[in-house]
């Protein structure tokens, strides 16, 4: 039983992560075009796309998923993951 | 004349005034509270940050009570004590040039115009804020463009507003700011009373 309700309780947090499908650390390209396909190949309707702060910053929606995206130019990577996804 | 009836000296003051309460304890409570959640999300929190969104709601709750309270709130309170008129506003106008000195116990009309105007303000920031978080409209640009210009025309409207304030002080000698701090506008004598 107890085993159980640790599982929902983690299920509870790790479900919205997984229908996220974005994550710190995943590869989205290293210029404004490359994020923008990458995130409409998984999917998500690109908002909106502007350099801030020396990353490349990408406002997402898929479904009810809003997504808040850093991706460090350099490297390709999302560095950072904001919105409610 | 009933309003001049309700007039009290207030004895031992260099100047005769009288002194006469006009806002109840929620009218003073809401406006300092509006003018701190102003200040705090355009100063002071993260725009992406739950403490904007709250401090934002929080805007329009006060402003919500503010406008139930012009229905069924105190005689100065209410809506019908400061209509939205432009006429009686360009009216007003026209005797601050002439050199009017008359006190108005709640809003001037120029004053009720910007009251209203501070409102609705805040209530379009806070709609436009909610839209942002809605997957319908969340990133889209013209709402992010939308709520900035909005909270851009509140600075202004809130610069001239603390003009009117100043320059109304002057004009009728009656300290507005200590009027909505204690609830208590003094009128010095002689002055007529709308």
């Amino acid at each position: 039983m107890r085993k159980l309700l640790l599982a929902t309780a983690l299920s509870a947090f790790a479900l919205p992560a997984l229908a996220a499908g974005l994550s710190v650390g995943q590869q989205l390209g290293t210029s404004e075009t490359a994020v923008h396909d990458s995130l409409v190949k998984l999917g998500y309707d690109v908002r909106r796309l502007e350099i801030e702060d020396g990353l490349i910053e990408a406002y997402a929606v898929k479904g009810k998923e809003m997504a808040e995206v850093s991706v460090s130019p350099d490297s390709g990577l999302i560095v950072n993951l904001g919105g409610n996804g | 004349m009933a309003e001049l009836a309700q007039l009290s000296t207030v004895a031992g003051t260099a100047a005769p005034t009288s002194k006469v309460k006009v806002w109840d304890p929620l009218v003073r409570l809401i406006h300092w509270a509006l003018a701190l959640t102003i200040l705090t999300n355009g100063v002071f929190t993260n725009p992406e940050g739950e403490l904007h969104e709250m401090v934002g709601y929080a805007a329009m709750g006060l402003v919500a009570t503010r406008l139930a309270w012009g229905l069924i709130g105190p005689r100065h309170a209410r809506f019908t004590a400061f209509p939205p008129s432009p006429g009686r506003a360009i009216r007003h106008l026209r005797a601050l040039i002439a050199g009017d000195r008359g006190v108005h116990l709640s809003h001037n009309p120029l004053g009720a115009l910007m009251v209203y105007n501070i409102w609705g303000t805040v209530l379009a920031i806070a709609a436009t804020g909610i839209m942002m978080g809605t997957p319908q409209f969340f990133g889209v640009p013209w709402v992010r463009a939308l709520h900035e210009l909005l909270f851009d025309w509140l600075v202004l409207s809130v610069v001239l507003h603390l003009a009117g304030v100043f320059y109304d002080t002057l004009r009728t000698g009656v300290p507005l700011i200590r009027a909505m701090l204690d609830g208590h506008k003094r009128i010095p004598h002689g002055r007529e009373v709308e």
